[in-house]
């Protein structure tokens, strides 16, 4: 199977904390890959990185065959300079991140919400039906269209902000924590359209999770971090299965 | 005369004090009138202070300065336009064709301005940014002096300006300029913010520019809209004030001071709010002295005293909203 994002042992520092060593992973096109790992274990910088909003001190990551970001100080290919594509770029390219804690625009409605989300496509035919497609997907958003996003519940706004992400019609959905601070059902629920987005429209999704169960559940391929390193890396049913991770992460 | 008791201008046409009247219906809508059009201006400037806080969460002090090159410009090429050709169509039609360049012009200058003293200290401190634009403010308003002498200068009518007689109220025509175009601006300005994907990206990106960055939207093309926006706001302004008062170099600098006092009544990057700041700002300022009594020697002193009420009492505005500074 095609690679469509690869991670090359990247690094990334905060001043003199190592937010990330080395970290190495790929996720192949049609998948869904979960990385699981405690809080503060570096998961959200990975995507943050992804989307350009971390400079790496090290590595690089490729997607789809092209190089979106490579740090300054390696050295690949004889090249000196380092690079990265700003964020908008990377969105342009097909990657849409679903941010941690949603990130709506609380001042928009939702209609305007998912408008942003479809920035970058020029066709408004193609924007209608889309989002007439997003109410049929996630019908509460039809009915609540024209209100203000702060006025939506929080499991609402996760929606929200997934079916903002999926307006600019990505090939990769890079999720960060969906379902951090909903009640179980709404997380179920959440999960269940997740594995249709991949299912049906093809979007291959890698997701972030504290919710170890739940992720690997949903997942073909897992990587586990600790401490900004991955320590961990199989398939997620044999994860499920796996001593360790029973141990440190899912309780047992 | 001083008896008038504080907001209920309105309720003193009944009322009289030792039996005479204090303002008449007629007086009052002439004050009305005149303070709407300083307001109309005061909000069109302010709107730029507001747009540009509202993203960049920083004041542009060099607004002001913006503004007067917009009436500079727009003064020069409507005297070439106009020529020596007598009042008529086509000298309304050249004040339209100065107009829309000097906005041009200034939008060029503002997102120039962006370019070179703030975009390169975004990452600095945030005091850094500010010293900037003030740095910016004396250079343009010193070249000006320079280059245009320090005498100011009479914007010629495009019209024939005899005060219309409304019943007993006194409109001059260009009154009604300065409101229609104040108004055909805000509206404008309002409809594309609201409504095109520019404008909303806009919006998205004052809310949370991050998030916008993921959208793919380019916030370094939208900061340059927005100073473009402002700063062709600003000339109208610019040329409006031009129009009823006079052109000099630090023209800019007190009505630059008002407007933001305005945009800071109204909640500082609130657009609708900046609007009714700038409003609330020419009525008071005109009713402060005609009909509160407040010697016209100290009109200018009104914005700022309001400025003061404004940040002892609600120092997010009229409209703003308490910000929580993220951790």
């Amino acid at each position: 199977m095609k690679e469509l994002l690869t991670i090359d042992d990247i690094s990334v520092s905060y001043g003199n904390i190592k937010a990330l060593q080395h970290v190495s992973m790929h996720v192949n096109e049609g998948d869904i890959v979960c990385l699981i790992g405690a809080n503060g274990s570096g998961k959200s910088t990975l995507l943050k990185a992804i989307v350009g909003q971390e400079p790496l001190v090290g590595g690089s990551i490729t997607f789809d065959g092209e190089e979106i970001c490579r740090a300054k100080a390696a050295v690949i290919k004889g090249e000196k300079r380092g690079r990265h594509l700003t964020t908008d770029l990377i969105a342009a390219k097909g990657i849409a991140l679903v941010p941690e804690g949603r990130r709506v625009f609380a001042d928009m409605t939702v209609e305007e919400n998912l408008d942003m989300g479809a920035f970058l496509v020029r066709d408004d035919a193609l924007i209608a039906e889309r989002k007439e497609a997003m109410y049929d997907f996630f019908p509460i958003l039809g009915a609540r269209r024209r209100q203000k996003t702060r006025s939506l519940s929080g499991g609402e706004q996760q929606m929200m902000a997934i079916a903002r992400a999926l307006m600019s019609g990505p090939r990769l959905i890079l999720l960060d924590e969906p379902g951090l601070g909903l009640a179980p059902l709404v997380i179920a629920d959440i999960f269940e359209k997740i594995d249709m987005i991949n299912k049906q429209d093809k979007v291959t999704v890698f997701l972030v999770e504290q919710n170890a169960r739940m992720a690997l559940k949903a997942s073909t391929e897992g990587y586990v971090m600790e401490n900004g390193r991955i320590v961990l890396h199989d398939a997620s049913s044999a994860l499920l299965e796996n001593e360790q991770v029973r141990a440190a992460y899912l309780g047992e | 005369m001083l008896f008038t008791p504080v907001f209920s201008c309105y309720r003193t046409v009944q009322f009289s004090y030792e039996g005479e009247s204090i303002v008449g219906i007629a007086e009052f809508f002439q004050h009305l009138m005149n303070g709407l059009t300083l307001g109309g201006i005061y909000a069109l400037i302010a709107l730029g202070y507001t747009m540009v806080y509202g993203i960049l969460k920083f004041i542009n002090f060099a607004h002001g300065d913006v503004l007067m090159v917009g009436a500079y410009v727009g003064l020069f090429l409507f005297d070439l336009f106009r020529g020596s050709s007598p009042l008529g169509l086509w000298t309304i039609i050249a004040f339209f064709i100065a107009m829309i360049i000097s906005m041009a012009f200034s939008a060029l200058l503002g997102m120039f301005i962006e370019r070179v003293a703030y975009k390169p200290l975004r990452k600095a401190t945030r005091l850094a940014p500010l010293l900037s634009a003030i740095g910016v403010s004396f250079i343009l308003s010193n070249s000006a002096a320079w280059m245009f002498g320090t005498h100011s200068r009479k914007f010629n009518y495009p019209f024939d300006n005899t005060p219309l007689h409304l019943g007993d109220v006194v409109i001059t025509p260009h009154q009604v300029l300065i409101l229609v175009v104040s108004l055909a601006m805000m509206i404008i300005l309002k409809l594309f913010i609201d409504r095109t994907r520019m404008g909303k990206a806009m919006r998205a990106t004052s809310l949370d520019q991050g998030t916008a960055m993921l959208m793919g939207i380019n916030v370094n093309r939208i900061i340059s809209l927005t100073f473009a926006i402002g700063s062709a706001l600003a000339a109208v302004g610019g040329i409006l004030i031009a129009l009823d008062f006079k052109v000099y170099a630090t023209m800019g600098t007190m009505t630059g001071l008002k407007a933001f006092v305005a945009a800071v009544v109204g909640g500082i990057g609130n657009i609708s709010g900046a609007m009714f700041g700038g409003i609330l700002l020419g009525l008071l300022e005109t009713f402060g002295v005609a009909i509160f009594g407040i010697p016209t020697g100290l009109k200018d002193t009104i914005a700022f005293g309001v400025l003061i009420i404004i940040l002892l009492v609600k120092p997010e505005g009229l409209f703003g909203k308490v910000e929580k500074e993220k951790v």
